[in-house]
């Protein structure tokens, strides 16, 4: 019953973050990605490589606009799942502990990964993606583990929790031997870092506004449907 | 006599373990989907998901 619960709550709360998401990312992320990416397409004069078979991706315009709502969807229930299943494993909740628990995953999963590796705009020189990757799910885990135990360890262990947050700053993001861009025209690369630095602003305001929902949300949620029914499901 | 007790009584033990199964799954399904949206080595996953995974900052290309 817990597992039904949890998913019920999830969903619902994935759907609110999610549309408010969207909406935020329609109208003052999107127009980001798609500016860096007309220089992304743009060939160097003078190239005349043979761009290899393309693989699917969705058409331009509406069809990439449901894509893009289905994907923030499940990202919004994945990351829902995630939190109501901690938030529900340490007890009670509350509309006040889910902001809580929202702020703490907007921490680990946004503000720690970004600090190494911030926001990409299409067109960037980066890093190997599995390095990345691996940096990303090891700050991520390391964050997570960390502020859990600022929050809930007896003072004696604290100190483990800042070593925890510390320890993939220490590590280090992956860096590209070339980074930056390296589009030839100096100044569509002025163009492209002014573009980046405001992608980066708005996918934070964004991304706080999802957690700020999910948080807010499953927490109300959870109050309602778990903690005042027993776990028999007989209501006391 | 009553017949509910034993039965109460049988329960009781297997409640608390079966919240943790319960959470251990939700939670299992949580990181399936996020991989499938955010990490899924392929094209076509990638393509699809291209815009969501640029605007919560995961590495992407």
């Amino acid at each position: 019953m817990y597992f039904r619960q949890i998913f019920l709550i999830s969903c619902l709360s994935a759907l609110a973050a999610s549309f408010c998401f969207s909406l935020y990312q329609w109208y003052l992320v999107n127009p980001l990605i798609f500016a860096a990416e007309l220089y992304e397409q743009a060939t160097p004069p003078g190239s005349n490589v043979i761009e290899p078979a393309q693989p699917w991706s969705p058409g331009d315009g509406i069809e990439r606009s449901v894509y893009t709502l289905l994907a923030n969807f499940l990202m919004s229930l994945a990351y829902s799942l995630l939190l109501t299943s901690a938030m529900v494993f340490r007890g009670s909740s509350s509309s006040l502990k889910g902001l809580a628990w929202g702020m703490a995953a907007y921490i680990s999963a946004f503000i720690a990964p970004g600090l190494g590796l911030p926001p990409e705009i299409p067109g960037m020189d980066v890093a190997d993606l599995a390095q990345r990757q691996n940096w990303w799910l090891l700050t991520v885990s390391l964050t997570g583990a960390g502020l859990a135990i600022l929050a809930f360890s007896p003072r004696y262990y604290k100190g483990a929790g800042f070593i925890l947050l510390l320890l993939p700053h220490l590590i280090g993001a992956p860096v590209s031997a070339v980074h930056g861009f390296s589009h030839p025209d100096p100044e569509a690369i002025a163009m492209l870092t002014k573009l980046w630095h405001q992608f980066i602003l708005q996918t934070s305001i964004a991304n706080a506004l999802l957690w700020f929902i999910i948080g807010i949300s499953t927490g109300f949620l959870c109050h309602k449907f778990i903690d005042t029914v027993t776990p028999l499901g007989v209501r006391g | 006599m009553n017949a509910n007790n034993p039965a109460s009584l049988e329960q009781s033990v297997p409640v608390a373990t079966t919240k943790n199964l319960q959470l251990i799954a939700a939670a299992a399904l949580g990181l399936i989907i996020l991989f499938g949206v955010g990490f899924a080595p392929m094209d076509i996953m990638h393509n699809a998901a291209h815009d969501t995974r640029h605007s919560v900052a995961f590495p992407c290309h």
